[in-house]
């Protein structure tokens, strides 16, 4: 028996006390030797140089469906075309409307700013009634089959064209069959006390952006004026806490982006210290990398030069992180939890396969016009909130172009297929076709350079999670009770 | 193991010359007899040199593919592989080789769809996959709208936070700084 190591789909990795190997066909991590680690680990074969009681291991384990050599064939969305377009007619869960493409800010990150290729600029264009009301019914008429109701405001800034909302919500409200929960994503720049009662009355999920304390979130989020807009938002979020405490601890969220200098403890200590924004629940991102000329800006290639101290670095934060967790503290720091805790919910309830499959699900990418779908002022479908638009799929007058849907997610197989099924971290992938697609057409290389990020992210990923397991098997017991939407 | 030993010694070993006669060019074997803590079967572990492949044989096996012998109080092991018979040293008998590989941290979810296990389309269109059968037709037809692994991880920003009381927001891309 000889078989090129290069045959099979595995990640060696090490913690300081047990040797590892992450069996991708199964999803499984297998604890081994370190005699057994270091002959897959060295070996270009297997069987030469190999000893025959770790062989026989490896055979033994290949009988059970590891170390499998067999590739999947075919990269899939695993819905026949019939299937697919049903769940557009009747499965779709949340309708996401641009009810404006003006902002009052211009943050230098900004999708719109014009350092993302592929994306709108900042516009003028309001969403008018005929449109959103139209886009409603199109939804309500999609939406019986779901789980799920959203109707969910974005922009531009939102709140800018508060009154299309307040009409929306009236439309909604009367011609729904269902209860629909309403979610809102602003900058909080402005929000009058009328606004901030429709929100409240109407019980919306609100997401507002705030980076940081003022110095770190006036780096990037300012008006065109070049003022910051930290006093005004945090005002904002103060005025919410006062008027309903309650409401706010449970339905408003902060959207952070993190850029750099990546000083995540002075974050850490603006999160959940402040005595408006202590512990209030968050979500963390970086700076979006794709296809995107925002990393030539001067200011932010200049921050990218700061120097973090060691104990202030992500390094340390997450060492930080996984302290809690260990301590069996996982809610110790909110901002942490919401800064690393995704890979860890990701491996902890990854699925686990019996060996071989033969397909291949479609990296993270969604279906699309099913799980939600972005209208923008004009009616146009985009497939969510996040892609440029080159992904439109469709309108609300005239329906989803399915020959439009067809080719993209095609063009995806045909262009990812190959790397995909040979790739390591096929199963743990969330490459979706955001950011993939450019005016062009696909965009291999920023597909190929995500790529090395999620294998390496991967490997890390795997290293701090046994870690923690080995230190506390029970430390991720708590996410039983996280559902994922 | 008493029963085990007992069981070979049952063994009528009047066959033993003819089958001597066939084995003349066999290859020799060593093995252990140990008892898997996996399956709680008494095993038969038996490398073959030329191949440095070990094979397994569970007592069943062993019984049913095997001819014994007992020369000098040694019982020999004549294994059959296809039409031949091959001899063995009888086999000092040990413990359990030391585990190479072990099954750890497998989460919360388990096994997909494990009941399905290796299923094979009946419609023959040539899936094999652990979870499902999808081409539709057949009675393992998949009905799943989201898949396992990935787009049911996509960012839930907008919708999670309405779920109240069930789900937090949990953002996992996985993207660090340039």
């Amino acid at each position: 028996m000889i078989i090129e190591k290069n045959k099979l789909q595995v990640l060696c990795f090490k913690t300081k006390k047990n040797h590892y190997i992450y069996d991708s066909p199964t999803n499984e991590i297998l604890q081994v030797t370190k005699e057994f680690w270091e002959s897959i680990q060295k070996a270009d074969f297997i069987a030469e140089n190999m000893n025959g009681n770790i062989l026989r291991e490896f055979k033994s384990a290949q009988s059970e469906g590891l170390f499998s050599t067999k590739r999947p064939q075919i990269l899939t969305t695993f819905k026949s075309k019939e299937d697919y377009i049903k769940s557009t007619n009747s499965e779709i869960s949340q309708l996401i409307l641009e009810v404006t493409e003006r902002c009052n800010l211009r943050c230098k990150y900004c999708t719109f700013s014009g350092n993302y290729n592929d994306y709108r600029l900042h516009g003028h264009s309001d969403m008018n009634e005929e449109v959103a009301h139209r886009a409603i019914d199109f939804f309500l008429e999609r939406n019986k089959d779901s789980e799920d109701s959203f109707i969910t405001f974005y922009g531009g800034e939102p709140t800018l064209n508060f009154q299309l909302i307040k009409s929306a919500v009236k439309y909604a409200e009367k011609n729904k069959t269902r209860d629909i929960l309403y979610g809102l994503t602003t900058n909080g720049f402005n929000l009058s006390d009328e606004i901030i009662k429709f929100l409240i009355d109407n019980k919306f999920s609100i997401y507002v952006s705030l980076d940081g304390p003022q110095e770190k979130n006036d780096r990037y989020r300012q008006t065109a004026d070049k003022t910051g807009a930290f006093s005004n938002t945090y005002d904002t979020l103060k005025r919410i806490r006062n008027i309903d405490e309650n409401y706010f601890k449970l339905n408003v969220r902060l959207s952070t982006v993190i850029g750099p200098p990546y000083n995540i403890r002075e974050l850490k200590e603006f999160f959940d210290n402040d005595s408006v924004l202590g512990g209030i629940n968050l979500r963390a991102s970086y700076i979006s990398d794709g296809y995107t000329s925002v990393f030539d800006i001067p200011e932010i290639m200049e921050a990218e030069k700061i120097n973090v101290p060691e104990e202030d670095s992500l390094r340390a934060m997450l060492k930080e992180y996984k302290e809690n967790l260990i301590n069996g503290s996982p809610y110790k720091s909110s901002f942490l939890t919401a800064f690393f805790e995704s890979p860890f919910i990701k491996l902890h309830k990854r699925k686990l396969f019996s060996g071989y499959c033969h397909k291949l699900n479609l990296n993270g990418c969604c279906f699309p016009g099913v799980r939600r779908i972005f209208i923008t002022p004009t009616g146009k479908i985009l497939i969510c909130e996040k892609v440029n638009s080159t992904l439109e799929i469709g309108d609300i007058f005239n329906g989803f172009d399915y020959d439009k849907i067809d080719k993209m997610t095609n063009t995806y197989i045909s262009q990812s297929n190959d790397k995909c099924i040979n790739c390591v971290a096929n199963r743990q992938c969330s490459a979706c076709f955001a950011l993939d697609f450019t005016i062009d057409g696909f965009y291999e290389k920023h597909k190929i350079d995500s790529c090395d990020i999620t294998i390496n992210g991967l490997i890390n990923d795997l290293i701090d999670y046994c870690e923690i397991l080995e230190a506390n098997p029970s430390a991720f017991d708590y996410m039983k009770d996280i559902v994922i939407s | 193991m008493d029963e085990f030993l007992n069981e070979l010694k049952s063994f009528e070993f009047e066959t033993f010359e003819t089958l001597a006669q066939q084995t003349e060019n066999a290859i020799s074997f060593e093995g252990k007899l140990y008892k898997s803590s996996r399956s709680n079967n008494w095993i038969l572990l038996v490398p073959i040199y030329e191949t440095n492949m070990y094979y397994e044989f569970s007592v069943e096996s062993i019984l049913n593919h095997i001819k014994l012998s007992k020369e000098d109080n040694l019982f020999k092991i004549f294994i059959k592989q296809g039409s031949k018979f091959y001899k063995t040293e009888l086999l000092s008998l040990g413990e359990e080789p030391q585990k190479q590989i072990k099954r750890v941290f497998r989460g919360e979810s388990g096994p997909f769809d494990q009941m399905l296990g290796e299923v094979v389309c009946e419609s023959n269109c040539g899936d094999q996959c652990s979870w499902s059968c999808s081409c539709g037709n057949c009675q393992y037809s998949c009905h799943c709208t989201t898949l396992p692994g990935t787009s049911s991880y996509s960012n839930s920003s907008q919708n999670s936070s309405a779920k109240s009381g069930r789900t937090r927001a949990v953002y996992l891309g996985t993207r660090g700084p340039r």
